[in-house]
């Protein structure tokens, strides 16, 4: 009830501060919503032309499109607060976390709310069920849901995962730099990259399991079934939440 | 023309002093022509213009970085941003030229330590795909590549000049970038775009800069020169317009 209550007084606070700037809000927020509508929309004309992209049709593509974008907005809402990790420890102000009666992990995220996600929320959900129509297909909602949880935490995890190397490191910025190019690669089907480096997404930074593994479990393609994808989201999110405690234990402070 | 050269030297020694993140992007960049190349492998698998299309997706991946688009911008928005835009304007040499002269230093500092490399590691996955390229495509894409240049150029500092209106244009970069990826050509080539998009596409500057190049140097459906030195002359006025107004409103707030 507790944590409820500070969730609730943060989101309302993150709100309200974003409302106070508005300019900057719907740029945010229509800024990146017209980056994504603008590449499924190149995507789809290039589907239309060239029918399929290692053996995903157009709206096979445009469903994994929308269920990798819907994971992302919902990690950026609930996990993004994660980013602001390393600029609170090298400052000095991740102490404050720790002398109030909460979770520092749940107060870091709460206070990192996203507000400006919904609309890429919107477009990620309305790719899904566009596609879904094109394909005639009707998967259960909820297994939909229950993937969707998952391919989110693993985004999470792989976040904190690397964010959490501020207690280790001077500067984990380079490795956390790395996985955002390595997101590059989760646009598109596994199925266009060599063996390895379908290893590498698979088993060394499992971004694969985001929304390839899901939406081809859910569309019935790949011979996976959506076992390996439900599981991955709290099995990842478990260690990495190890490793953060493992981490935090580390914490000294600047000394500043 | 020295003022120009002073300002580039500073733009790449300052490139230089600040290269320890690099590496990422050059990864970044590595990562960004690797996925493309496999993309287009996998999308034109037994098309008859296959090679012409990886060719063209490493180019359009790799020379764009050149054009410093960040450093042309920021070179105004910052200093307004920041309120140091009184000392650049009482320096001896116009904004413009001042911020061309920046970028240009950038643009060096950027060809030899990211598109080159970045183009390597495109053309290594592609390299069967070259055979097309002779001295003739050259000699088209160079003078194609050094208008797409100034008009990138010309484009970024118009849009940094906003900041004398909006205070933090940044949100203007995203609008931009999402129309480069619409009507640039650079993501889908122009040929396969559909007839009422390749005409928006046309009369936007965009495809002048991110499409023709590559299309001269893989051959594709060539975009006209005369298309492109016009859309440089129609930016450069508006450049000029947008610098007179800006420097009278830079006047007027005190910065």
């Amino acid at each position: 009830m507790h944590t409820l209550s500070v969730l609730h007084q943060l989101a309302r606070m993150n709100l309200l501060r974003a409302l106070h700037y508005r300019a900057d809000f719907l740029a945010a927020a229509l800024g990146y919503l017209l980056s994504l509508a603008a590449l499924a929309f190149m995507m789809g004309l290039l589907l239309t032309t060239f029918r399929q992209v290692a053996g995903w049709g157009l709206y096979e593509y445009l469903f994994l499109f929308g269920f990798t974008a819907s994971a992302r907005a919902l990690w950026d809402t609930f996990f993004g607060g994660v980013l602001r990790l390393f600029e609170e420890v090298r400052s000095g102000r991740f102490d404050r976390y720790l002398i109030r009666p909460s979770s520092p992990l749940f107060l870091l995220l709460a206070e990192g709310l996203g507000t400006d996600t919904l609309l890429e929320l919107a477009l990620g959900l309305s790719l899904v069920y566009l596609a879904l129509g094109g394909l005639g297909a009707e998967p259960s909602w909820a297994l939909f849901l229950a993937l969707l949880a998952s391919g989110t935490l693993v985004l999470a995890a792989l976040h904190l995962f690397v964010n959490a190397l501020a207690f280790w490191a001077v500067d984990p910025n380079p490795l956390s730099f790395v996985l955002w190019r390595l997101d590059e690669l989760v646009r598109y089907p596994l199925d266009v990259y060599p063996g390895w480096l379908q290893g590498l997404l698979t088993f060394a930074v499992p971004y694969a399991f985001v929304g390839y593994y899901p939406a081809a479990a859910l569309l019935g393609k790949g011979g996976v079934g959506p076992a390996p994808a439900l599981l991955a989201g709290p099995g990842l999110f478990a260690l990495a939440l190890g490793f953060w405690r493992v981490s935090l234990a580390r914490y000294q402070g600047t000394g500043s | 023309m020295s003022a120009v050269l002073a300002y580039a030297r500073a733009g790449l020694l300052g490139a230089l002093a600040y290269r320890s993140g690099l590496w990422l992007t050059l990864l970044g960049a590595g990562v960004l022509v690797t996925v493309q190349v496999l993309l287009w492998k996998a999308l034109t698998a037994g098309h008859p213009q296959s090679a012409a299309y990886v060719l063209f997706a490493v180019l359009a991946r790799t020379y764009p970085l050149v054009y410093a688009e960040r450093a042309v911008f920021d070179f105004v928005a910052r200093r307004v941003r920041e309120g140091e835009l009184a000392i650049e304007l009482t320096r001896p040499v116009g904004l413009a030229a001042a911020a061309f002269g920046h970028g240009l230093g950038h643009a060096l500092f950027r060809a030899l330590f990211l598109a080159l490399p970045a183009g390597l590691v495109g053309l290594a996955w592609a390299w069967g795909d070259l055979a097309g390229v002779d001295a003739g495509r050259l000699r088209a894409f160079l003078p194609a590549f050094a208008l797409a240049f100034s008009l990138a150029f010309l484009i970024n500092h118009a849009l940094s000049l906003l900041a004398l209106w909006i205070g933090r244009p940044d949100g203007v970069l995203e609008a931009r970038d999402a129309l480069a990826l619409v009507l640039g050509g650079g993501f889908v080539p122009l040929g396969l775009y559909p007839a009422w998009l390749k005409t928006a596409a046309l009369a936007s500057p965009f495809a002048a800069v991110y499409y023709a190049p590559a299309a001269a140097l893989a051959g594709l459906e060539p975009y006209p020169l005369t298309l492109q030195a016009f859309w440089v002359l129609a930016l450069a006025l508006l450049t000029l317009v947008l610098s007179r107004r800006a420097r009278a409103r830079a006047v007027l707030a005190g910065g």
